[in-house]
């Protein structure tokens, strides 16, 4: 933390959320050029991968020379790598076994988990977002979490002085959620899902909760796990939280909203990201639509380098109305979440709000049906609220025109039962593409 | 207990319902020692791959293992005690080669079945198996010799050889049988009220020496209460 340590100031380290940008390309030049030389000694996939492409650090004098020489690697390669070789660390690992703490895991929404090694770090990487929520020294802080990967969410708590209070992210947490909230009084939440703000919309009222004075000591909470829908939107805008919207940075990091909702911050003092054409490997110009690269400026452990993380962003580094000057993106998709009807681009996203608008699925579960990424059809599987209120005739023609509507294309829709959908994927998140 | 002395906030079972359970840093550094030393009555050590089985709600009852584990120089690894996320503890077994699974619960087993895989076959491989109350018959009856490891109100009971009885720390908590039910109380200074808070659990008290060389008393026989043994 910098030098203040006020419990009124902005920043949890000005300094360095704040650092012009000048300074703070020259700070990432010279991790990087420190970076580079330390992984290819030490990583067996970026040495193989360097050396297929005929590459050495030595080539690699600045920030122009790695945009237009060094290969990317992707999760495919990691995982060919770790087949190939009986490596379960994908040929990132970087340090003697001996000297890890842990190996947690990814979620695997995309496939098989891939081991996340942890050496003995004392960072907090999560400290500036929860001072930024508004948590404070002797605040408590729920920590509402689907799954353990680690000490990085609790210490981080920690670290600020805050106190953790411990929740598994499932409704049936809600009345331990209501005692502890009134014991408590914590400040800060993280973090809330899709699906958890559905189910508490249901059961609230069944456990006699009532959402907005659940929330009333809340100063801010923390989303993720994916895209936010119109009507869980609007349900958290009624029950009076300020949401900071979150996102995975490939699995360098994490990039967490300020409280002017314009953009998430990424960390440019922890990991570069670069802004490529999809489909290529040029750059693409700010607040343009462009694939995220990221590369590990500070982890010395596993550290990712120009690593393609398949997710569609809109990005910007222009300084921001809360004053620091670090980067934002703005979500939009996985690459691989895009289908093509007759010319015309189709994300998750883009029909989110027509099947929310239909009462019968106003949960917004829904998965798009991609074989392959140019299609003839749109396809879309559709989960209803059991027992379904009306015919499912009538529920399918209803979304179907709400997604014309939105899209301009005619979809075939297939309405199967939410709690279909919803035993598919992990308590936070459904896989909203689907093969079949 | 001001905020400012608090290490975090977890909970325990009852069969009254949850209790909230504080943990002061002094609580906190306690158990982290009680937890060291059930890790060395396993012979876990520097190298050893671990698999902690767990809910992020029992973070006040497994974050001192954690730190005991890296404090040896063990890895550390972990998958969630649910249904859902059971294919991630047979994908870690497979993929790191652990020494120890600790924790792993019916639910976990539950999720692995309905996986079409064989938990038997999972956790087979691996040297030492602690499990839940809930999970140790059904891996006696498949041919697998577990350990118990059993969530006893906010105290953890760890067994140190097959059979031997589940140690539990002494020096921070007092234990009793009421009506066959383990009552566990707070002895020492802690955030958590003395108590005693039944557990929900069957359990006799064995506070003969045990071979292990841990003084600590010993569940024996430990199930559920109301749970037939399976």
């Amino acid at each position: 933390m910098g030098s203040t340590t006020a419990t009124e100031q902005r920043y949890f380290e000005p300094d360095l959320e704040t650092l012009p940008r000048h300074e703070l390309e020259r700070l990432q030049a010279d991790a990087l050029l420190e970076q580079l030389p330390y992984v290819y000694e030490r990583s067996a996939l970026v040495r193989e991968t360097w050396d297929a492409a005929g590459v050495h650090p030595r080539d690699i004098r600045s920030m122009a020379d790695f945009s237009a020489r060094v290969p990317c690697i992707d999760k495919d390669a990691i995982r060919r790598f770790r087949d190939r070789h009986g490596d379960p660390y994908g040929g990132l690992l970087c340090v003697p076994e001996r000297e890890l703490i842990a190996i947690y895991s990814t979620s695997g929404t995309t496939g098989d988990p891939t081991p996340t090694p942890q050496g003995a770090s004392k960072a907090s990487p999560l400290a500036r977002e929860f001072w930024e929520l508004g948590v404070r020294p002797g605040d408590h802080m729920v920590m509402f979490l689907f799954t353990f990967r680690g000490v990085s969410v609790y210490r981080s708590m920690q670290d600020i002085g805050a106190v953790p209070l411990f929740f598994d992210h499932t409704p049936t947490e809600l009345p331990r959620l209501a005692d502890l909230t009134r014991r408590f009084g914590p400040t800060g939440l993280y973090l809330l899902s899709g699906p958890l703000i559905m189910a508490i919309d249901a059961l609230a009222p069944t456990m006699g909760i009532e959402p907005k004075e659940l929330f009333g000591p809340y100063r801010g909470a923390v989303y993720g796990g994916e895209p936010l829908g119109p009507r869980a939107r609007q349900l958290v805008d009624e029950w009076g939280i300020e949401l900071f919207m979150h996102t995975a940075v490939g699995d360098a990091g994490a990039a967490t909203e300020c409280a002017e909702h314009d953009g998430y911050h990424w960390w440019e003092d922890q990991i570069l990201v670069e802004h490529v054409d999809p489909d290529g490997a040029g750059a693409v110009a700010d607040g343009a639509r462009g694939e995220m690269v990221v590369t590990s400026l500070t982890d010395r452990v596993a550290p990712l380098i120009r690593y393609r993380t398949d997710d569609l962003v809109h990005l910007t580094r222009a300084r921001c109305g809360c004053g620091r000057t670090h980067g934002r993106i703005w979500p939009l998709a996985r690459k691989t979440d895009e289908v093509v009807v007759h010319g015309r681009s189709v994300v998750p996203t883009d029909v989110w709000a027509a099947v929310e608008s239909v009462p019968a699925t106003s949960s917004g579960f829904f998965q798009l049906i991609r074989p392959q990424r140019e299609l003839d059809r749109l396809r879309l599987r559709v989960g209803y609220r059991t027992p379904l209120a009306g015919t499912e005739a009538g529920v399918r023609d209803a979304v179907a025109a709400a997604v014309f509507d939105a899209v301009g294309l005619e979809p075939d829709v297939e309405l199967v039962p939410e709690a279909e959908l919803l035993k598919l994927g992990p308590p936070q998140k459904i896989p909203r593409v689907a093969r079949s | 207990m001001s905020a400012s002395l608090l290490w975090g906030v977890g909970t325990f079972a009852t069969p009254e319902g949850a209790v909230a359970f504080p943990v002061s840093a002094a609580d906190h550094e306690a158990d982290t020692a009680a937890a060291g030393r059930a890790l060395d009555s396993l012979a876990i050590a520097a190298g050893d791959r671990v698999l902690v089985v767990g809910l992020v709600s029992e973070c006040a009852h497994l974050v001192p293992f954690h730190e005991a584990l890296r404090d040896r120089g063990a890895i550390l690894s972990g998958a969630d005690a649910t249904p859902f996320d059971a294919p991630r503890t047979a994908k870690l077994v497979g993929q790191l080669g652990v020494r120890a699974v600790l924790g792993v619960n019916a639910a976990v087993l539950d999720g692995l079945e309905s996986e079409g895989i064989d938990p038997a076959a999972v956790l087979a491989p691996v040297p030492i198996v602690a499990a839940r109350p809930d999970a140790v018959a059904r891996l006696r009856a498949a041919g697998l010799a577990p350990l118990v490891w059993a969530h006893a109100g906010p105290a953890v009971a760890v067994e140190c050889a097959p059979g031997a009885g589940a140690h539990v720390d002494e020096q921070q908590w007092v234990l009793d049988v009421e009506d066959g039910q383990l009552v566990v109380g707070v002895r020492a200074t802690r955030a958590l009220d003395h108590g005693p808070f039944r557990t929900g659990l069957r359990a006799s008290l064995d506070r003969t020496p045990c071979a292990c060389g841990r003084a600590d008393v010993r569940l024996v026989g430990v199930g559920l209460i109301g749970m037939a043994e399976r």
